[in-house]
Parts: C-alpha cells; sequence; structure tokens
C-alpha cells in the first residue's frame, strides 16, 4: 500500500532544459518587439508633429507674419442708400488677393498690396458684409464682417 | 504587488508544464504551450494584483491558454464534458490506496488513457495539491461538481488500472 499523492507525484513531468532556452528566447523577441512598436510610435508622433507644425508654419518655406486689416470705422453698421463705399488698409504691405461676399455673394474679388477703395451696390436692407484676405507671400489670412443698411 | 517573473518561472515551470503535458498527452506540445505560457505570464504579470496566490493566478492562465489550444483545435467538447461531469449518481470509487497504485508506470499508461477532463482534475488534485475550493475557482464550476469530477475520474482510473488493458501496452 502506498499514499496516493506520492504515486501521483512520481508520475509528474518535468519540463526539459530547452523550456529555459525557448522562453528566454520568446521574452528577449517581445522585449524587441515592444521596443520596435515603441520606436514606430515616437517615430510615427516625431513624423506627424513635425509635418503638421510644418502646414502649420512654413509655406514655401516662409514663416505666416500677422496682418492687419482696418476697414474704415464710419463704414461699419453704417446707413448707406444705394451704395456703400469699401475702404480698406491691409499691413504691411506685401501682395493680397480679397474676396467680398454681400449676403453670402460674392461680390468682388482682387489683389492689392495694401489698400482696397471700392465701393459696393446694396439692393436690401440689411447687407452682410464679408472680406476675406489672404497673404499670397507668406499665407497669413484675416476675415472681417459687418453690416451695412439700406434706407 | 511586485513579483518578479524570473521567480515565478523558476517556481512554477514544473506545475505548468506538468499539468499542460497532462491535459495534450503530448510532450513536445507541452514545452510549447508552457512557452507559450510563460511568455502570457511575462506580459500580464503587472496585472497580477494579489487577490488569489500567484499559484492559482498562474495556474488559471494555463488553464485558460489550453483550453483555448482546444477550441482552435476543435478538440474541446463541453457537452461531453458536462454530461460525465454532473453525474451525481456515480458512487465514490473509494481512496485510491486500495487500487494498485505501487507501481508508477502503470499509473502513467493508465492516465493516458483516460479523458483530457479527467487527467486534469486528477493532476489539479493529487499532483499539484489545489485544494476543492482552489480547483472550483480555477475551472469556474461548482465545489460539487470538483468532487464529482474527482470521483469519475478515480472510477476511470480504477477501472484502467484493474481491467488490465495496460499491461499490454
Amino acid at each position: 500500500m502506498v499514499n496516493e499523492v506520492e504515486v501521483f507525484y512520481k508520475v509528474r513531468k518535468s519540463p526539459p532544459p530547452e523550456l529555459d532556452i525557448k522562453v528566454r528566447r520568446g521574452i528577449r523577441r517581445l522585449k524587441v518587439r515592444r521596443f520596435a512598436g515603441l520606436l514606430s510610435m515616437v517615430f510615427i508622433f516625431a513624423f506627424s508633429f513635425g509635418a503638421a507644425l510644418r502646414l502649420l508654419l512654413f509655406r514655401d518655406g516662409k514663416v505666416p507674419q500677422v496682418i492687419s486689416v482696418s476697414v474704415q470705422e464710419n463704414l461699419k453698421e453704417s446707413i448707406c442708400p444705394g451704395v456703400a463705399p469699401l475702404k480698406v488698409e491691409v499691413e504691411p504691405e506685401g501682395v493680397y488677393s480679397y474676396k467680398v461676399y454681400v449676403n453670402g455673394d460674392v461680390y468682388r474679388e482682387g489683389v492689392t498690396s495694401k489698400v482696397i477703395d471700392d465701393s459696393i451696390v446694396i439692393n436690401d436692407f440689411v447687407n452682410y458684409v464679408n472680406l476675406q484676405i489672404v497673404d499670397l507671400i507668406n499665407g497669413g489670412e484675416e476675415d472681417l464682417s459687418w453690416f451695412v443698411y439700406n434706407f | 504587488m511586485a513579483v518578479r517573473f524570473e521567480e515565478v518561472y523558476s517556481d512554477y515551470k514544473e506545475m505548468v508544464f506538468n499539468y499542460v503535458f497532462w491535459r495534450l498527452n503530448d510532450y513536445d506540445e507541452a514545452v510549447d504551450l508552457t512557452q507559450e505560457i510563460f511568455i502570457k505570464i511575462y506580459k500580464n504579470l503587472g496585472k497580477f494584483k494579489g487577490e488569489s496566490s500567484i499559484k492559482t493566478w498562474v495556474m488559471s492562465i494555463a488553464i485558460n491558454h489550453v483550453n483555448d489550444f482546444f477550441r482552435k483545435k476543435k478538440k474541446f467538447n463541453p457537452l461531453y464534458f458536462e454530461e460525465y461531469a454532473n453525474d451525481d449518481s456515480i458512487d465514490d470509487p473509494g481512496p485510491l490506496e486500495e487500487m494498485d497504485l505501487e507501481d508508477a508506470v502503470k499509473v502513467e499508461r493508465a492516465l493516458e488513457k483516460l479523458k483530457d477532463w479527467e487527467r486534469e482534475i486528477l493532476t489539479l488534485y493529487y499532483m499539484e495539491g489545489f485544494q476543492y475550493e482552489e480547483i472550483a475557482r480555477l475551472l469556474n464550476i461548482p465545489i460539487g461538481t470538483v468532487k464529482s469530477r474527482l470521483n469519475n475520474a478515480k472510477k476511470s482510473l480504477k477501472k484502467v488500472l484493474t481491467g488490465g488493458v495496460i499491461n499490454g501496452k
């Protein structure tokens, strides 16, 4: 008669020494994979960050500068029977394209270096004027809106 | 809870390998699967919160991995498994001391003839020393089912050992 646990213990199987090597190798592979994953994530992040930075800050190698657009003050919220003057000054001097929208429709577009001296023929009672200016050299842009009333 | 992988590996490699071997009954495949289990343990060691003993945690990973292996190979048959496991009508075959257990080779050959689940319960209880409660938690079954599975497995083992089938092998 013999203790059953002892007998079962005798039939226990031991792993071969090669298991140690296999496990060590597997873990090394896992570490390499993790490192490669981390490296590629860092690379992707750096690449995306660089690309985004380049897209935001550099256009054709030039840094966009802050442009200042001033509309003659008394034209904003003014009452202009039939024709509203459009007097705009852009700083600094450069090459700018502009678009004037009246109530959502393009009214005028053109190119200027500094000053827009124009007028808008208005038909509606309330007119929403929107001016979009793009710096063609350095890539900055500016957007201004105001109301003009016609009666 | 900081646990070093090297310690876990040296403490439980025998337990895991033995369990996997007796589930698969294939030495080479057991080596490969044990390696995969320890890679899994290495990956998840940081998640071990100490809610159970490290031994139970390691064994639960081994059990799940072997079950996945069978599932992938479509060898696992839960219906067959439950049919036997829930059959409480089978009488307790009595302690194994009464059987012819003196010859370890005979027992080994008899074990090879048992079903996967029979070997599993015998391995967990006799070879690895898990208690009923621990086995119930590991296999996600009630304690009563653990006991009935153990009885069934013992009965099958007794049958094989006394049947003289293994002598000719």
